[in-house]
């Protein structure tokens, strides 16, 4: 059982852990606006990126928990970027566990920028129901499922695939991104649904001469919209939750990224208030070093 | 036996309904596979590809040209975003382009633009469409002084 003081230990744990990311050397730039939305932005050929990104969730009916995800990104190709996911949880007065894995890989069909820029997307996931990322609401998910405690929620295998359809358009600085999600356990139960949605812009459109950290251009805001759309046999919006909630990106010139957003769920079956969390950091060309230690 | 056979029915129904979303799933994942993986017709170079730019792009003008303060914000978005390939002094490491030679610097600046924004994705030359238009204009800037 953990108490409280072991809850506030963690969420201090996870802030050292993003103060020491923001320590790295210089890189190049990181730059992913949404947690939950894909734009069509990849990841730059041999280029490496780590994530961490912490969510406290504050449901009314159910304990307070930190759900997180390491996230190991790589650019095989300017084509398709491939990403392996770490999900673990911290459920206030239950335990820490260790929740599963996420392969995900991303292929843009179209070469060159376009209106709306499609991407697809394929992901693999072996997370059992305990997992608390809340990466992506699909059918009719609810804050009720958050109030299971964790050795009963771990115990259901959610062995799933998932395909997302990015559409992504670059205008006058903004971006707008819309997702349409479906997910299927590998078990005999029915599709799954659900959307993203973002916009975001940065503060500022050109770049400032020189090399700083609290420039406008260094940030950029927008928000984000998401939710279950039911299943192949319910579709619609009724019985799912939805969130909406405004998010803040700040590129350190360093490599580092941090990315905040508090959101908020939008009917009774959302969670009251998610406040997520992330910090990128970015090893470019780490391909070229690789092939080096081989040489 | 009537609702019997109606009950069959709509679970016969449901049955062919899922098999058909399993193999049009099936099928669109396969074809974006295909679609992803498919060589380009024109295994070109850079200069090739610079002379694929339309003319509603060559003929754009550079709002920033000439301005020293674009030149330095061009040079601290280069080094933030093409030095890790073209190299800190742009003349190019492996692939990636030297961006100092004729066939790039006596293109127009807005095939430069163009560019950039549309990149050589199936060469590894990412697209930079998600950066502001102002802050392309700059990077063009800053590559112009290459000369």
């Amino acid at each position: 059982m953990a108490s409280r003081g072991d809850f506030i230990r963690r969420l201090f744990l996870t802030a050292l852990a993003c103060l020491i990311g923001a320590g790295f050397p210089s890189s190049a730039k990181a730059d992913k606006p949404y947690f939950v939305t894909y734009d069509d932005q990849m990841e730059e050929p041999g280029n490496f990126e780590l994530s961490f990104n912490p969510v406290v969730g504050l449901p009314q009916r159910s304990r307070a928990f930190v759900g997180s995800w390491t996230e190991f990104e790589y650019g095989a190709k300017g084509w398709w970027t491939t990403e392996f996911y770490l999900d673990s949880q911290s459920t206030r007065g239950d335990s820490t566990i260790f929740t599963g894995f996420r392969w995900e890989n991303r292929f843009r069909p179209l070469a060159g920028h376009h209106w709306i820029n499609p991407v697809l997307y394929l992901e693999f996931e072996d997370i059992n129901g305990a997992d608390r990322t809340l990466l992506e609401v699909v059918n009719h998910d609810s804050a009720d499922d958050l109030a299971v405690p964790n050795r009963e929620a771990r115990a259901e295998k959610q062995r799933e695939v998932e395909a997302k359809l990015i559409l992504s358009s670059n205008y006058k600085g903004w971006n707008v991104s819309e997702n349409f999600i479906s997910e299927k356990n590998l078990t005999n139960v029915p599709w799954e649904f659900g959307y993203a949605a973002g916009v975001s812009r940065p503060l500022a459109l050109a770049a400032s001469s020189r090399v700083c950290r609290f420039c406008r251009e260094n940030f950029r805001a927008g928000a984000e919209l998401y939710g279950g759309l039911g299943t192949w046999h319910r579709f619609g919006f009724t019985g799912t939750a939805h969130y909406l909630g405004p998010l803040l990106t700040w590129e350190l010139p360093g490599g580092t990224s941090f990315r905040i957003s508090p959101t908020f769920g939008l009917n009774r079956n959302s969670a009251r208030l998610l406040v997520r969390f992330g910090v990128s950091y970015e090893f470019p060309r780490i391909d070229r070093r690789v092939r080096r230690w081989f040489r | 036996m009537m609702r019997k056979s109606n009950a069959s029915f709509s679970e016969r129904r449901d049955r062919v309904r899922r098999r058909l979303l399993h193999a049009v799933s099936g099928l669109m994942l396969v074809a974006s596979l295909a679609v992803a993986a498919r060589k380009p017709k024109n295994e070109d170079g850079p200069v090739a590809q610079l002379s694929k730019a339309p003319r509603s792009a060559q003929s754009l003008e550079n709002p920033y040209a000439g301005q020293a303060e674009a030149v330095a914000a061009g040079h601290k978005l280069f080094e933030q975003h093409c030095a890790e390939c073209h190299g800190q002094d742009a003349r190019g490491l492996e692939r990636a382009a030297d961006l100092h030679s004729p066939a790039i610097q006596n293109v127009p600046p807005g095939t430069l633009f163009w560019a950039l924004r549309n990149g050589r994705v199936r060469k590894g030359m990412p697209s930079w469409s998600q950066l502001p238009d102002q802050q392309l204009w700059q990077i063009v800037t800053y590559l112009k002084t290459l000369k």
